[in-house]
């Protein structure tokens, strides 16, 4: 094995990738080569450093500070828009409901679907206009009573 | 409690799992966030804001890989978007006040010194390669903190980053060859070299 392998594979090495045979290749190179002794010093010392680094630890109360963000998260989470989306939830579901119904009384016919709602927004706006349809009769008769 | 039992409860709104949950991962995630932040008091803000999007987005948790990854995952690009903000304030904050980039690291790195809270990391050499290590660039950073730092595989790695494996080796490999040259130029290296050889 010359250097170059050597020295390709020696991250592997240290992360104990490789195959013993390779491990052994190696070990026998590092012997008799002191340049590549010295860059397998220098990432053993690496490795070491990176495995003993210490790490900033928090501060004790750190986990009772997150629970207490999390409950004021929720807190302001639930104060209106709980109470509001479940509202909103059942007037969708409500709705849902009453087309389903209106669908499955009708036997699934499209037809007979497009039909229904056809003549119910006419029977709808008939509603809505027999009010006002009552009131200009109401007026014409009086215009004509004091026109006489 | 295993965790996947630990992360149905937590759906179903158990605030004491989620604690659990905290005070398993919070060493490993608060020195994430100290890598990215260098200030304990930063560090200790952003680890809570990783809590909290872990505690609200652990609903699409769907268990397609280990908890500890997607925490991670989650926790990385919650630094990532710091660091990008702040970046940003930064050079907002420079251009008005007409400062050199270089001024601006050495009042940080003299403010750094004076904070009792620095006395935590005591160690020399491991200081330097803390502040190596928090200069190094995004993509080198990231992979050594993963790896070395919160001790996941290549796969977990390129599973959290959206990148093959072999991205993984690659920057693992770059990263390393990087801090061994600032040890080096910094004598860290030779001192060790050297106290072995003895």
């Amino acid at each position: 094995m010359n250097c170059n392998i050597v020295m390709s594979k020696i991250d592997l090495y240290f992360e104990n990738r490789l195959w013993d045979t390779e491990i052994y290749t190696i070990n026998k190179h590092l012997e008799v080569c002191k340049s590549c002794r010295d860059e397998y010093k220098q990432m053993e010392n690496l490795f070491n450093m990176l495995s003993t680094h210490q790490v900033a630890l928090p501060p004790i109360d750190f986990t009772k500070n997150v629970m207490k963000e999390v409950s004021n998260k929720c807190k302001n989470r639930n104060r209106f828009p709980t109470s509001l989306s479940r509202l909103a939830i059942s007037l969708v579901a409500t709705g849902i409901l009453f087309i389903s119904l209106n669908i499955f009384s009708l036997d699934n016919n499209f037809d007979r679907l497009t039909e229904h709602i056809y003549s119910s927004s006419l029977n709808f706006n008939q509603k809505i206009m027999t009010p006002f349809n009552k009131l200009t009769k109401g007026l014409d008769y009086l215009l004509g009573y004091w026109s006489n | 409690m295993n965790e996947q039992q630990l992360v149905l409860a937590i759906k179903e709104g158990d605030k004491s799992s989620f604690a659990q949950l905290v005070d398993k991962y919070k060493n490993k995630i608060y020195s994430m966030a100290y890598k990215f932040t260098n200030d304990y008091g930063d560090a200790q803000d952003l680890a809570q804001e990783i809590f909290i999007k872990v505690y609200g987005q652990i609903g699409r948790f769907q268990g397609n890989s280990k908890l500890s990854t997607w925490i991670y995952k989650v926790g990385i690009n919650t630094c990532i978007d710091w660091k990008r903000k702040k970046d940003r304030l930064r050079e907002t904050s420079l251009t008005a006040l007409n400062l050199t980039k270089h001024n601006h690291i050495i009042t940080n790195n003299k403010l750094l010194d004076k904070t009792p809270e620095n006395k935590t990391i005591q160690d020399e050499e491991q200081r330097e390669l803390h502040q190596i290590i928090y200069n190094m660039s995004e993509i080198y950073k990231i992979v050594i903190i993963m790896y070395h730092f919160n001790n996941m595989s290549y796969e977990d790695i390129g599973k959290s980053l959206n990148i093959p494996v072999k991205t993984v080796e690659t920057r693992l490999y770059r990263a390393r060859k990087i801090l061994r040259s600032k040890l080096s130029k910094q004598n860290i290296f030779n001192v060790e070299v050297m106290s072995n050889e003895l």
